[in-house]
């Protein structure tokens, strides 16, 4: 019975949804939006809860002082500090909360977005190495592709770098995505159907 | 011999502190470069070309600060050709931070284009739930957004007069450092037969390339570059173009330590086979 | 109210002079000569085209209409009027041409109500000219909504095919099994990365991805967690889920609880080991890259929806030396795991692992639907070929 009711409910609410994707009646408009609300209401009390357990995480190591626990000190007073100066302070424009999102929370995002061209750097490096036939293709492709990407490879090849580019974006990169695109769509549809008609049940824990 | 042997495992800090410092000496230097424009950009650009005074157009904010630096001068470059066109416009956030960026591009160009908030803008407010705000505003635009960021009531604001729903929107231009291009198409497009143009980083950006060969795009800025493009377009120099040579000279560096990195694999190569050739 | 002018062509007026355009229903008298005139227009053969109809496939409250002008009309002003059952009289679109060309006009009147019958008339004056002729009126039209998108009947169609072949190889699957499944390394290497785990004494790290539960390859990464915990338990190794969003934690949780019942040690199970992060993407690399570099786990797993921070994570993990398994639907983000990681699942090989891992046979079956699935997709994709280059159509009669 443990699992017989989620299994119900989860084939229930898939043949709702797939029923609903072919009738534009307002009814079913309804149904649906209903049903997103409903999730947005679950997502907040989710929400709270996984904000629990980051806390309760970040508490115990300080109390047990575990290695880094210095780290933990940080991510909760970042927490509750901002919290505070947003229920206080207001979160408007020109407020401290927005100072701080702007003059803080932004430029670090900024720099971890930015550690991606070193990564890049590096692992292109490491990988673009002419070994194989194909390898080589790829490491061409890499090549034109990064001298399309700026004016100055236009200028070194005369037009030529961009015009290539986008037709490797256009024909073959697409014809590649294409075709892992549709193994995609096909296995979205088979994991899908396999929840809805109980097939797959390891989300149960056992698929016993 | 050894040397080769270092390159081929040089240790990526190197490659790093290179690029540092190519990064922090090339916003210095300005190099003359023509733009050269891609046609998914251009694209973008005639469509807002051909719009009429007062079209409403809906601009969806999908990122967040990292990608600012990428994405930001693109926004303005297209908010900016928006004003030209006297567009009105209606934001939308998919990403939490979203509108704060696009209230601080509004503020720099708004003065210019003379645009006010209610009247030939409107900031709506931030709806986690993805789907729900997609779908919804193939149904009702006010309904689903009651009140726009301030708090006022969307019901009966200048901008969003004779707005309904998606059949009233010209264009839906997403800028995004994410995946929420293919879901604007999927709920907005396929559903509503909504027209979506997308600005995205360059990182993505041959994600989306299918999606301009079916239509179910009009058009697409490509990263820092197509920012550079769509600024060469509307005859705005700004940030994008400016940028263009650091990004020049970055992509140039990179180049070079893959074809050092070959060059050494070949030679390595070349004396493994010499190695075997004099044991044998 | 409600009105969108679809065609890019068309240059709609300004404000202002919509709102003053002429109140036609006053100046009736003068319409007669202007029905005289349509009935000069068959002389010149049909110069234009003016119908509304229930707009098809929606929600109702909606009415189409269509307009297609030649060059004898085409320049000029048009005002389309919409008049309801008690004759209440309203301007649904006014706008001008300035340009000559045969053009077509869709617009959608979205403020009507079901059950109400509308009729539309067509006025037309010429350029510079103040008397507007009425070229056309429909009958009275009723919006309702449908019950049934008929556009949608090939999506239908490729649903129950699916299911149909699923079922099928299901059923031949559980009779004769399967003879033959490709290798996959990166799933096989599952347990021996989790056992290397195990010898370092280090903890494994399984990250579902930069996605919410809504997404399919987080529910197949969680599948995936379902097999990969269990060899965990079995091996008694900590395992590590720092999640990006709040229900994959509690669901991750309900899971990897699961397993350690299920393998007889419900006792090591450490609910503190799955936590939420940040549903921002970037503050979560950096928490998942911290804990990389602190807790140096022997074993990463990147199964699930990754963006542009595929290759901060994976990288950050092949410096720390653990091995590192990867798989995503994001075709994109290939390149970045491939370089970087030990294993790479390729798109589709995300949905097949847990059905691979299981052995089971009614799962084992699931994968061959797919391989079905692909060969009827490469038949109907030659056909559509040879139709177009035929110049054959038959999407009318598909989606009729």
């Amino acid at each position: 019975m443990k699992k017989r009711i989620p299994l119900f409910i989860v084939f229930l609410v898939g043949m709702l949804m797939i029923i609903q994707f072919f009738i534009p009646h307002r009814l079913s408009v309804t149904f649906y939006t209903g049903f997103l609300n409903w999730f947005t209401a679950m997502v907040l009390f989710a929400l709270i809860i996984g904000i629990g357990t980051l806390l309760n995480r970040h508490f115990k190591k300080i109390k047990r002082k575990d290695d880094d626990w210095g780290f933990s000190i940080v991510t909760i007073t970042g927490f509750f500090g901002m919290l505070l100066i947003g229920i206080f302070g207001g979160i408007g424009e020109g407020t401290l909360f927005m100072k701080l999102f702007e003059f803080v929370l932004t430029p670090l995002q900024a720099t971890m977005f930015a550690l991606l061209a070193f990564f890049i750097a590096s692992a292109a490096f490491r990988a673009f190495r002419a070994r194989t036939f194909e390898a080589s293709l790829l490491l061409i492709a890499a090549l034109i592709v990064m001298l399309g990407r700026v004016p100055i490879g236009d200028k070194l090849t005369f037009g030529f770098a961009s015009t290539l580019t986008e037709w490797i974006f256009r024909i073959p990169n697409m014809a590649a995505k294409r075709g892992i695109q549709m193994g995609i769509a096909l296995g979205m549809i088979a994991t899908s159907l396999k929840i809805i008609f109980g097939i797959e049940r390891s989300w149960l824990g056992s698929d016993d | 011999m050894d040397i080769i042997k270092k390159i081929l495992h040089l240790d990526r800090r190197i490659i790093f502190l290179t690029l540092f410092i190519v990064l922090l000496i090339t916003p210095f230097i300005h190099l003359e470069m023509k733009i050269n424009i891609t046609n998914p950009t251009r694209r973008i650009f005639n469509d807002v070309e051909e719009m009429s005074e007062g079209d409403p157009i809906i601009v969806s904010m999908s990122y967040a600060p990292f990608a600012k630096p990428e994405l930001y001068p693109m926004t303005l470059a297209f908010l900016r050709h928006c004003c030209m066109k006297k567009l009105r416009i209606i934001f939308v956030a998919t990403n939490e931070a979203g509108m704060s960026i696009a209230i601080q591009a509004m503020e720099e160009i708004k003065m210019e284009f003379e645009y006010e908030h209610g009247k030939d803008y409107v900031l709506l407010a931030f709806n986690p739930v993805l789907s729900a705000v997609m779908l919804g505003m193939g149904e009702s635009i006010t309904d689903i957004f009651p009140e726009d960021y301030y708090g006022n009531k969307t019901k009966g604001l200048k901008v969003l007069k004779d707005v309904n729903d998606y059949r009233d929107i010209k264009l839906l231009m997403d800028f995004s450092a994410g995946d929420s291009p293919v879901w604007w198409v999927v709920y907005a497009n396929t559903r509503y037969n909504q027209r979506i143009g997308t600005g995205v980083t360059a990182v993505m950006a041959a994600d989306f390339y299918p999606y301009l060969n079916t239509g179910q795009m009009i058009g697409l800025i490509n990263g820092l570059k197509g920012a550079a493009e769509y600024e060469t377009l509307i005859n705005h120099t700004a940030e994008a173009t400016e940028k263009m040579t650091s990004q020049a000279i970055a992509h140039i560096v990179i180049i070079l330590f893959i074809l050092i990195g070959n060059i050494a694999y070949f030679i390595d190569k070349r004396n493994k086979r010499k190695e075997r050739h004099g044991t044998a | 109210m409600g009105l969108s002018l679809k065609p890019s062509k068309l240059t709609s007026l300004p404000e202002n002079e919509r709102m003053s355009s002429l109140p036609l229903y006053r100046i009736r008298g003068v319409l007669i000569i202007f029905y005289l005139f349509i009935l000069i227009i068959p002389v010149f053969g049909k110069q234009f085209n003016f119908k509304a109809f229930d707009t098809p496939n929606d929600s109702g409250n909606s009415i189409s209409i269509y307009l297609t002008v030649t060059d004898n009309f085409s320049t000029g002003r048009y005002v389309i009027y919409r008049i309801d059952e008690d004759n209440n009289e309203f301007e649904v679109v006014n706008f001008e041409l300035s340009d000559s060309k045969i053009l077509e006009f869709s617009f959608i009147d979205s403020n009507v109500k079901d059950g109400v019958g509308y009729r539309y008339q067509l006025y037309y004056t010429k350029k510079n000219l103040s008397s507007y002729f009425i070229l056309s009126e429909t009958s009275f039209i009723y919006s309702s909504p449908q019950w049934y998108h008929k556009k949608k009947t090939p999506v239908l169609i490729g649903i129950l095919i699916y299911v149909l072949v699923l079922f099928l190889s299901i059923l031949l699957a559980k009779r004769g099994g399967i003879k033959y499944i490709r290798k996959l390394p990166g799933l096989d290497a599952i347990e021996d990365a989790v056992g290397r785990a195990t010898e370092m004494g280090k903890p494994v790290l399984y990250l579902t991805g930069l996605e919410r539960i809504s997404n399919i390859a987080t529910i197949a990464s969680l599948d995936i967690l379902a097999r990969v915990s269990k060899k965990v338990a079995e091996y008694e190794t900590p395992l590590l889920i720092p999640c990006f969003d709040p229900i994959v934690l509690i669901i991750a949780r309900e899971i990897v609880r699961e397993s350690y019942s299920f393998t007889g040690k419900p006792d090591i199970y450490n609910e503190d080991n799955i936590y939420y992060i940040t549903g921002n993407p970037f503050g979560y690399v950096a928490a998942v890259d911290g804990i990389m570099m602190r807790e140096k786990p022997a074993a990463n797993f990147y199964l699930g929806a990754f963006y542009s921070d595929s290759l901060i994570l994976a990288e950050t993990g092949a410096a720390t030396g653990a091995i590192q398994i990867a798989g995503t639907d994001s075709p994109i983000q290939l390149p970045f795991f491939i370089a970087a990681c030990d294993y790479t699942l390729l798109g589709e090989e995300l949905y097949a692992a847990s059905a691979y891992l299981s052995r089971k046979k009614e799962l084992l079956g699931t994968l061959k639907t797919l391989d079905i699935m692909k060969i009827l997709i490469m038949i109907f994709i030659l056909l559509g070929s040879i139709l177009i280059t035929f110049e054959i159509d038959i999407t009318g009669f598909l989606i009729r």
